[in-house]
């Protein structure tokens, strides 16, 4: 139909109609760059804080490659790097690693690797270069500064190489090196090929070596995406005839795939929960940005109605006309866009760092995702081109008659002639409303939403309960252990309380109270049939026991490993009981001891884990000599003597988390710790240390452990009520900050839809009220009625949010507290009664503004004006 | 040969408890190339039957037909097109697209029709018209009698073959609304263009053809 001829006129109309529409257009033009900064920042930060949440694991699993084939042999290695699936591959070849004095706590990695593996190391010299010649080394800085070391291309460094447990140093010339990431768990060290050649020829590898794939190659890959890793891996391997499923087959290679990928999948619900929150609020943008665009256009549309009707007698179709429309609106987006685009990728990375320091405490990656603006851009135009429909409709739709005579038609009674003026004034106003019902219903609602949001955002952050939070993380004042403790790795009698730490902690004023907590880190196990174990054995765990585990029948014995707590009197108090009670003098006679249950976030004990019940006797078996043989994964426990001690079960009982090992699951009980010292022995450990200060005296605690972590043990940590109270508000603020600030971007959309319906309405009825004061009506009444009018906008604004709150706070605020544990729904009035004050300032600011531009013309020149 | 013909036109406006019957029953048949003039009291639904027989309004009973063809049959996009390949309109309003100077009004329609104008012919109705000096003015620009002036070009400016006019000289002195009156005579017996006019002055509907006479909706006299 549309020729290209007759394109071009239409341009040159939307062209011109456009120009002739200057404040419409400043409306739109300042309502698509809102729009569309929306979006963007949701689109940023979602999408920014995904990617930082990936490039920190990957940090921590120490590289970006999707997965890689192990332990390959050279021809192996070629072979498989020339797939057409991959789309980038590193290589590398183990020589050993560096585990020794001061490398104990952080391995060293040594290997020879090529540029591209380095960089899916995240380790690339970022001074200098990889080794070139066989007596060169590349390294982090954190190596260079254990080794003694400057930072300088072109130093001697020695290595004490470990070989068959004998030392052997060697000389390199530091050739590159690097900042060692933060988040990253060992180093590497870079070495020549010749060099890790030439090492491996001298020895053949040892237990250690062997374990880390000595001698074998390593190949890192990466796809065209990380869709369907494992897929894609199990290809690569049949195609080139190996398995990689089955560890018994000939042709089997290992593998891994990085799982900085894997987790985002693995954590499915809380991937649905933050997909449903993205798509929830694209979705209230688009419902935003149509209510004001729409807005402006329809308006814009009422008030040029005989110019579309001109146009329709003089043989434009409905279709040019709209086309026209949506031309202007693709124009404003042109406008709006860029702006838009680049002020929300701002703020979102702002947004972005915000919520990413106060949900994991990590940095933000930045990135430049071109999905970002494509997305911004593309749901932008949607929305626009949406709001515009409909008044396009409207407009092509006009009857070239009826627009001849075009006037918005005064709905409702007749006025009655009521003499006294004041209420006639508000009943004008009130008619005045009723005029386009469209209009104002529009206009009210998108008051309304940014009422409601705000509403929403308030209510809900003011319903985090505090109590509850800490109540959960924090028992105590104080709760001091070995940092590993906090990582949920506490396992080994090095990570015990220090006795000179214990002595510091007592000389301390303020104390009101203190206590240890012991636990077992010896071997120790309980009798009990297969039943009892399968009520609390977790299914992961039980795919690692043997075929011997699964012939067990129901009723036969078996022998778990369980979990023993020690508990000074002091902790003892924190002890649920739920079922049975024992005092502690009963305790620590030895006899009767507690079984412990976990509980869930709203304080319900796990009740059917239990193994036991009350009054059931138990007997450990206590592991005095024993050893590990094998690695690390498969080490088998080999028990050289043991002895085995019967109690009775006095009582089951909670002990809170954070009191615990902080490992969930498994079998735990609670002696006295003179009652376990004497069975485990050296194995009963100090693990952590409750402390209450007295009132007024908390501070005291935390400037103590402050100077003591950094003076004297830097091993040490610890977590306080104070710390979690701080935690705790500090997300709160974070939320209330965003949301506060997105209710203000759609209050700002709201407002800015009410100033356009005031000021178009003003500008429409220019004419008509120089008639109203051609009669006799004062400018002053004149104003009063435009003030009532901007009023009435605003009362009906807040009575609808009044109705939506209500239900708002019945229907999502009040489930909620089934869903988030830490949350108690409470009704607030501050954000209703707050937005009523600023639209009644601006109900009567606004029109008495707008009424000042029209006030400049005599009534005289705009009874003459031609529309 | 018949170009123009309303079968039992009815056209009632409802307002509240009242309905104004502005055309009751209009048969008429009007012969193409000729020129007719609707005369009438103020009211009397003169405007309403020129809606109709330019298919800008729906009547509420009757036919419309135009060479034989009933337009509103057709759907409003396909009327749309119709009408602007075979009927100009000159309102007493002018009704000229404010955002466009002279020479782009006069070229809209046929432009909008993705038609190419026929460059010769334009020139010599602009200057029939006198239009030559104001090609670039708008609309705004120009006097009441000269926006006439083109609103008449436009309507001429797609060589329709018929002209509706309602008070085309309504705005204008005595002395402009002869010239655009012989005007429009010259170039409608030139092109053989139907004319059917609105006026409520005496001397010109003298000149037409026929004379029509409408009286509430209704045609009351009809003859030279
Ligand atoms: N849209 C409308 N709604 C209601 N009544 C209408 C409408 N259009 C016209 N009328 C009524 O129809 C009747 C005929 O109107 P019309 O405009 O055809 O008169 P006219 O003969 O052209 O008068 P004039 O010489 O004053 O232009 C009038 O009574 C008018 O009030
Ligand atoms: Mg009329």
């Amino acid at each position: 139909m549309l020729r290209v001829r007759n394109q071009k006129t239409i341009r040159r109309l939307a062209n011109r109609s456009f120009s002739a529409n200057r404040t419409r257009n400043i409306m739109a033009v300042i309502a698509v760059t809102l729009t569309t900064l929306l979006f963007s920042a949701l689109f940023t930060t979602a999408i920014s804080v995904k990617y930082s949440t990936e490039q920190t694991t990957m940090r921590q699993v120490g590289g970006y490659a999707h997965c890689g084939f192990k332990d390959l042999t050279a021809e192996q290695k070629d072979t498989l790097k020339t797939h057409p699936l991959i789309e980038k591959y590193g290589t590398n070849k183990v020589l050993t690693s560096l585990e020794e004095g001061v490398f104990e706590k952080n391995r060293v990695e040594v290997r020879y690797i090529d540029e591209i593996g380095a960089d899916m190391f995240f380790c690339s010299p970022t001074t200098g270069s990889l080794p070139g010649t066989e007596r060169e080394l590349a390294t982090d800085t954190w190596v260079l500064d254990q080794l003694g070391v400057p930072h300088k291309i072109g130093e001697q460094i020695t290595v004490p190489f470990v070989f068959h447990g004998e030392t052997r140093e060697e000389t390199f010339t530091l050739s590159g090196f690097w900042e060692r990431d933060s988040a990253a768990m060992v180093s590497e060290m870079w070495l020549s090929e010749e060099f890790v050649d030439q090492m491996l020829s001298e020895y053949t590898p040892d237990e250690r070596m062997v374990a880390m794939g000595a001698g074998k190659w390593n190949l890192d890959i990466c796809f065209a995406n990380s869709r369907n890793i494992p897929g894609n891996l199990e290809t690569i391997a049949r195609d080139n005839g190996y398995e990689i499923e089955d560890a018994m087959a000939e042709k089997y290679l290992r593998t891994g795939v990085n799982w900085a990928y894997l987790s985002t999948h693995s954590n499915q619900g809380e991937d649905l929960l933050s997909i449903a929150a993205v798509v929830f609020l694209t979705m209230m943008i688009i419902l935003t940005g149509y209510l004001i665009i729409y807005n402006i256009f329809q308006i814009s549309v009422s008030s040029d109605i005989r110019f579309y009707g001109l146009l329709k007698t003089i043989g434009t179709t409905g279709r040019q006309i709209r086309a026209m429309i949506r031309l202007q609106a693709l124009k404003l987006c042109i406008l709006g866009l860029p702006l838009g685009l680049l002020a929300g990728y701002l703020a979102g990375n702002q947004i972005s760092a915000i919520v990413m320091k106060n949900m994991s405490g990590q940095q933000v990656y930045l990135t430049l995702n071109p999905w970002i603006f494509a997305g911004a851009a593309l749901f932008s135009l949607l929305t626009v081109l949406l709001s515009c429909h409909k008044p396009g409709r409207i407009a092509g739709a006009v009857s070239p008659v009826e627009s001849l005579r075009y006037t918005e038609s005064v709905s409702g009674k007749k006025k009655s002639k009521k003499d006294r003026h004041g209420p006639k004034v508000l009943q004008m106003a009130l008619a005045n409303l009723g005029r386009n019902r469209k209009k104002t219903v529009l206009v009210i609602l998108s008051l309304s939403l940014s009422v409601v949001l705000l509403y929403g955002v308030s209510a809900f952050s003011a319903g985090f309960d505090m109590d509850k939070f800490v109540a959960k993380f924090m028992t105590a004042d104080y709760l001091v252990g070995h940092k590993d403790l906090f990582k949920n790795r506490f396992g080994s009698e090095n990570q015990e309380l220090k006795e000179e730490f214990l002595a510091s902690v007592n000389s301390i004023e303020g104390i009101r109270e203190s206590g240890l907590i012991y636990y077992n880190t010896g071997n120790t196990t309980a009798s009990m049939t297969k039943a009892q174990y399968l009520r609390f054995l977790d299914p992961m765990q039980m795919q690692t026991l043997g075929d011997e585990f699964h012939a067990l029948g129901d009723e036969d014995l078996t022998n778990p490993p369980i979990g023993i707590y020690g508990l000074d009197e002091m902790p003892f108090q924190y002890l649920k009981f739920v079922d049975g009670e024992v005092d502690y003098e009963e305790l620590k006679k030895g006899n009767v001891i507690i079984q412990l249950v976990h509980q869930d976030d709203y304080g319900n004990p796990y009740l059917e884990r239990a193994p036991y019940s009350v009054g059931d006797e138990v007997t450990f078996t206590y592991a005095d000599e024993y050893e590990y043989i094998g690695d690390d994964m498969d080490a088998e426990l080999v028990i050289h003597k043991s002895h085995e001690k019967t109690y009775t079960i006095g009582a089951t009982a909670v002990l809170p988390g954070p009191l615990t090992v902080r490992r969930f699951g498994g079998a735990n009980f609670a002696v006295a710790p003179e009652i376990l010292k004497k069975e485990a022995g050296e194995k009963a450990v100090r693990m952590s240390c409750l402390v209450n200060m007295e009132e007024g005296m908390e501070d005291q605690m935390e400037t103590f452990l402050e100077r003591y972590m950094e003076n004297a043990d830097s091993d040490l940590d610890f977590e306080s009520k104070k710390g979690y109270s701080d935690q705790f508000q500090s997300f709160r603020r974070m939320f209330l900050l965003i949301g506060t600030a997105a209710s203000l971007v759609v209050a700002l959309v709201g407002v800015l839809n009410f100033i356009n319906a005031i000021v178009t309405g003003i500008r429409a009825r220019r004419r008509e009220m120089a008639v109203l004061q051609s009669i006799g009506m004062t400018g002053r009444q004149l104003k009063e009625m435009l003030i009532l009018e901007g009023c009435a906008y605003g009362i009906s604004a807040i009575l609808l949010s009044l109705i939506l709150s209500l239900l708002m706070q019945s229907l999502v605020l009040g489930q909620l507290e089934h869903i988030l544990w830490f949350f108690t729904a409470k009704w607030i009035w501050s954000p209703i009664l707050g937005m009523l004050l600023v639209f009644l300032v601006l109900g009567a600011v606004i029109p008495a503004a707008a009424y000042r531009t029209v006030e400049r013309q005599s009534v005289v020149e705009r009874l003459r004006e031609v529309e | 040969m018949t170009i123009l013909e309303t079968r039992d036109l009815k056209k009632y406006y409802n307002s509240g408890e009242t309905t104004v019957k502005a055309l009751d029953g209009v048969n008429l048949k009007i012969e193409a190339g000729t020129f007719t003039a609707i005369v009438g009291t103020s009211g009397s639904g003169k405007s309403t039957l020129l809606h109709m027989l330019g298919g800008l309004d729906r009547p509420t009973e009757g036919k419309v037909l135009v060479d034989k063809k009933d337009i509103f049959t057709f759907k409003e996009e396909a009327l749309t097109i119709f009408r602007r390949r075979k009927i100009g309109f000159v309102f007493q309003s002018y009704n000229l697209v404010p955002v466009l100077n002279v020479k782009e009004n006069i070229l809209l329609p046929i432009e909008l029709d993705g038609g190419r104008p026929d460059q010769a012919y334009i020139q010599k109705i602009i200057t029939l018209l006198g239009l030559e000096e104001k090609l670039q003015n708008l609309p705004s620009n120009l006097s009441g009698g000269q926006q006439q002036r083109v609103a008449i070009a436009r309507a001429l400016a797609g060589k329709p073959a018929i002209i509706l006019a309602d008070e085309p000289t309504g705005n204008l002195d005595s002395r402009t609304s002869q010239d655009v009156m012989s005007l429009l005579k010259v170039t409608s017996e030139r092109f053989r263009q139907t004319i059917v006019m609105i006026t409520h002055n005496e001397e010109i509907a003298q000149t037409a053809d026929r004379i029509i006479r409408i009286e509430d909706g209704r045609i009351a006299k009809d003859g030279e």
